[in-house]
């Protein structure tokens, strides 16, 4: 657990801007059994927040670090997409947002945030901006289920660690 | 007074396997006795005769039933849920995760309920589909998931809170369409869907 944390403190790093990310970067989104289909254990698209949701930066954590954020569990599973795919027809970009609570640090933290029409994925809207989604609700369903189709299964639920990976 | 037969292991039709309706005998009837029962949720009451197979069904507030007078019975072969009224109270109680509620975001609002369940009445009544999934959207709304029976093409269609409606059809990994649907007409997604 330390090293995780350690690995997630901030430690003086910089932000970084919406050009650092590589679009195959990978995002690391926790996800519960609620977030499944109770038949096919598969993720469901209705489970899919969007926009402004919380990841973690694959540059600076592992997906087992989702486990360690405030409310997350122990066995939580973790699913990944790339930043690609968070940019996905624009309608969305990355935003480095390292958290510097003093309980809880973590540098790797990126959040997912709607963008307005005609604004640039290299811009950084700012956190809960109220946006009208009339006329766009296709479009915020394309990206949900886009995230379906190609998100990568990191952790499952409850899955274990090795040993050296433990985070708690 | 109406008295339906149903094969125990027959399942019922138009209900997916995971919602069929439970069946728990009420009480063993001696024979000869009178059937006389309480009315439950659907007013109507299950009883399980000691007869092989055969499930027994029939309206309360009637005369007399007697057993062993065939005469007061009327036997129809086949009992069929109420598809709509099945289809309503699982859209009345979709509930959003209390993660998703801490997280702010709002359950589906007795409009969007109403609206989702006039959408389930046309898409069933026009096109024969029945959802394989009904839940609670986190975009605030009602999503209902369908499966194509043969091409393998999944249709998503959500019913939000401020009343829009949107519809996706994805195929093997693959978005290929997806629009706002306007007054209701899903005749360009089925289009799709049915190819």
């Amino acid at each position: 657990m330390s090293e995780a944390l350690d690995r997630l403190k901030i430690r003086g790093r910089p932000k970084l801007g919406p050009r650092d990310f590589a679009l195959e970067d990978k995002l690391y989104v926790a996800f519960d059994a609620d977030d499944t289909d109770p038949v096919g254990d598969d993720l469901i698209v209705e489970s899919i927040r969007f926009p402004d949701f919380s990841s973690n930066w694959s540059r600076f954590s592992n997906p087992a670090d989702v486990r360690l954020r405030p409310n997350g569990r122990s066995d939580d599973g973790c699913y990944s997409l790339t930043v690609r795919m968070a940019r996905y027809k624009e309608l969305a970009t990355t935003v480095h947002d390292p958290v510097s609570d003093e309980a809880y640090q973590n540098y790797a933290h990126v959040e997912i945030r709607e963008l307005q029409p005609g604004e640039s994925v290299y811009s950084e809207p700012p956190r809960n901006r109220k946006s009208s989604s009339r006329g766009r609700k296709n479009l915020r369903l394309e990206y949900r289920q886009n995230i379906i189709n190609h998100h990568i299964i990191e952790l499952e639920i409850g899955e274990e660690l090795p040993k050296t990976e433990k985070t708690e | 007074m109406n008295l339906l037969t149903m094969p125990v292991d027959r399942t019922a039709t138009n209900v997916l396997p995971e919602m069929q309706w439970s069946r728990e005998p009420l009480h063993q009837i001696e024979s000869g006795s009178p059937v006389r029962t309480a009315l439950s949720s659907y007013d109507f009451e299950w009883t399980e005769l000691p007869m092989s197979n055969v499930v027994y069904y029939y309206e309360t507030g009637a005369g007399e039933i007697k057993l062993t007078n065939f005469n007061t019975w009327v036997v129809q072969t086949v009992f069929t849920p109420p598809t709509e009224s099945h289809f309503r109270n699982r859209i009345l109680q979709v509930r959003l995760a209390a993660k998703w509620i801490l997280e702010g975001i709002q359950p589906p609002t007795a409009e969007c309920r109403t609206q989702a369940y006039e959408i389930w009445q046309r898409l069933y009544a026009k096109f024969g589909l029945l959802p394989v999934r009904v839940s609670a959207s986190v975009d605030g709304g009602i999503t209902f998931s369908y499966e194509h029976a043969t091409n393998g093409k999944t249709l998503i269609v959500e019913a939000y809170n401020d009343l829009e409606v949107a519809a996706l059809i994805n195929d093997s990994k693959r978005i290929v369409y997806s629009e706002n649907v306007k007054a209701f007409d899903f005749d360009c997604a089925f289009l799709e869907f049915n190819v």
